[in-house]
């Protein structure tokens, strides 16, 4: 297994991604309303995130508060759009450990060994978690380990972390980031339970960053959206 | 006093007599009556103080020949009590419900900034995301 010092120096494991060639990136004109809006919120998410206030945040963590929520297209979507501007070195770090591994959700399939860190465009990375989690299990977490995803994070100009939804030990890995996103999906995660969540990373001083409202469903069906 | 005049006496005694019975007669039918008027009132007051109804049928029913109201009536009143059961329920869903559903909610319940809110789409592929980065660097080498 490579450590992560000498991970990114190497270079980058080739990916094949069978969507790269065969998917075409929607034009204007056939993209939905949905998909504007979901690129314009990215947008806004990474402005607001990353470029705003004194305090500059370079490493980020995103969670979901309900189980399976779906992180994975969050965190390669603000990814992807930090690195779109050319100016930073951008790692997305799988930091999940219960979930599938980030690559087999995303469907990318790593040519040769997964251990190292894929070359998922310019400037961008991701980092799986065989790569830092070394001898530690999905139920405890050793301190070399926190030390790896630390250092990983710190190879970046900005690092888009990757958490499976909260728990304990999410917790306390998330204390690598300068803060957490929570992921809520809308009409489904309780308020209850949100407010505690948000009291249990206040007890672990765990800064919250912000929230991402997903899956949120409007009245107005597309079709009668793009008619009016 | 002559013959004449005892039957003359006799003949108007007669009169008297016959007025008289017919008073008794008068008479007796009333209080018959007022007896069966008051039985009756006593008994309705018992009837009353047991809390017994009573009733008498006056005319037995007769099935109208028309409805009392047009179907367009009923049409019009199922559709207004439609109309409030639907709206009442819709109330009482957002009322019920303990779910997050906007991000003015989320902002409130968590006062925490909400950076996003992202509609439910169906989730694109990878490779068209990261090909905007490629495209972009042949755009902007």
């Amino acid at each position: 297994m490579n450590t992560l010092a000498g991970l990114l120096n190497e270079p980058p494991v080739a990916i094949e991604s069978p969507e790269l060639d065969a998917v075409r990136e929607p034009s204007d004109a056939t993209a939905s309303p949905a998909d504007w809006v979901h690129e314009e919120q990215i947008q806004g998410l990474v402005q607001q995130l990353f470029f705003q206030g004194e305090s500059r945040v370079r490493h980020v963590g995103f969670t979901g508060v309900e189980a399976g929520a779906d992180t994975a297209q969050l965190c390669l979507n603000v990814a992807t759009t930090l690195a779109e501007g050319g100016a930073y070195d951008v790692g997305l770090i799988d930091a999940g450990l219960q979930s599938v591994p980030l690559h087999s959700q995303l469907e990318i399939e790593p040519d040769g060994d997964v251990d190292g860190a894929l070359a998922l465009g310019p400037r961008l990375w991701l980092v799986p978690r065989s790569n830092w989690l070394g001898g530690s299990t999905t139920q405890r977490i050793w301190d070399p380990s926190l030390s790896r995803l630390r250092a990983a994070t710190m190879e970046f100009d900005h690092s888009v972390v990757a958490f499976d939804s909260l728990s304990w030990v999410t917790a306390r890995i998330s204390q690598i980031c300068d803060g957490l996103v929570l992921v809520l999906t809308a009409n489904k995660t309780r308020r209850l339970a949100a407010v505690q969540v948000r009291e249990q990373l206040k007890r672990a001083r765990v800064p919250v960053l912000g929230v991402v409202l997903a899956e949120r469903h409007f009245p107005v069906p597309e079709r009668l959206y793009r008619s009016l | 006093m002559t013959l004449r005049n005892v039957a003359q006496q006799m003949q108007s005694d007669s009169v008297a007599q016959q007025n008289l019975l017919r008073s008794t007669k008068a008479s007796e039918e009333d209080y018959l009556l007022y007896r069966r008027k008051r039985e009756e009132a006593r008994i309705g007051d018992a009837l009353d103080e047991r809390h017994i109804l009573n009733v008498v049928v006056v005319e037995p029913p007769v099935a109208p020949a028309l409805p009392v109201h047009p179907l367009t009536f009923w049409f019009v009143v199922g559709l207004g009590l439609a109309t409030t059961a639907g709206i009442t329920a819709g109330f009482a869903g957002e009322y019920f419900d303990s779910t997050i559903r906007t991000p003015e909610e989320a902002r409130n319940v968590l006062e925490v900034p909400v950076l996003a809110w992202l509609p439910a789409s169906p989730k694109p592929a990878t490779g068209a995301v990261l090909l905007r980065i490629h495209r972009r660097r042949e755009v902007i080498p």
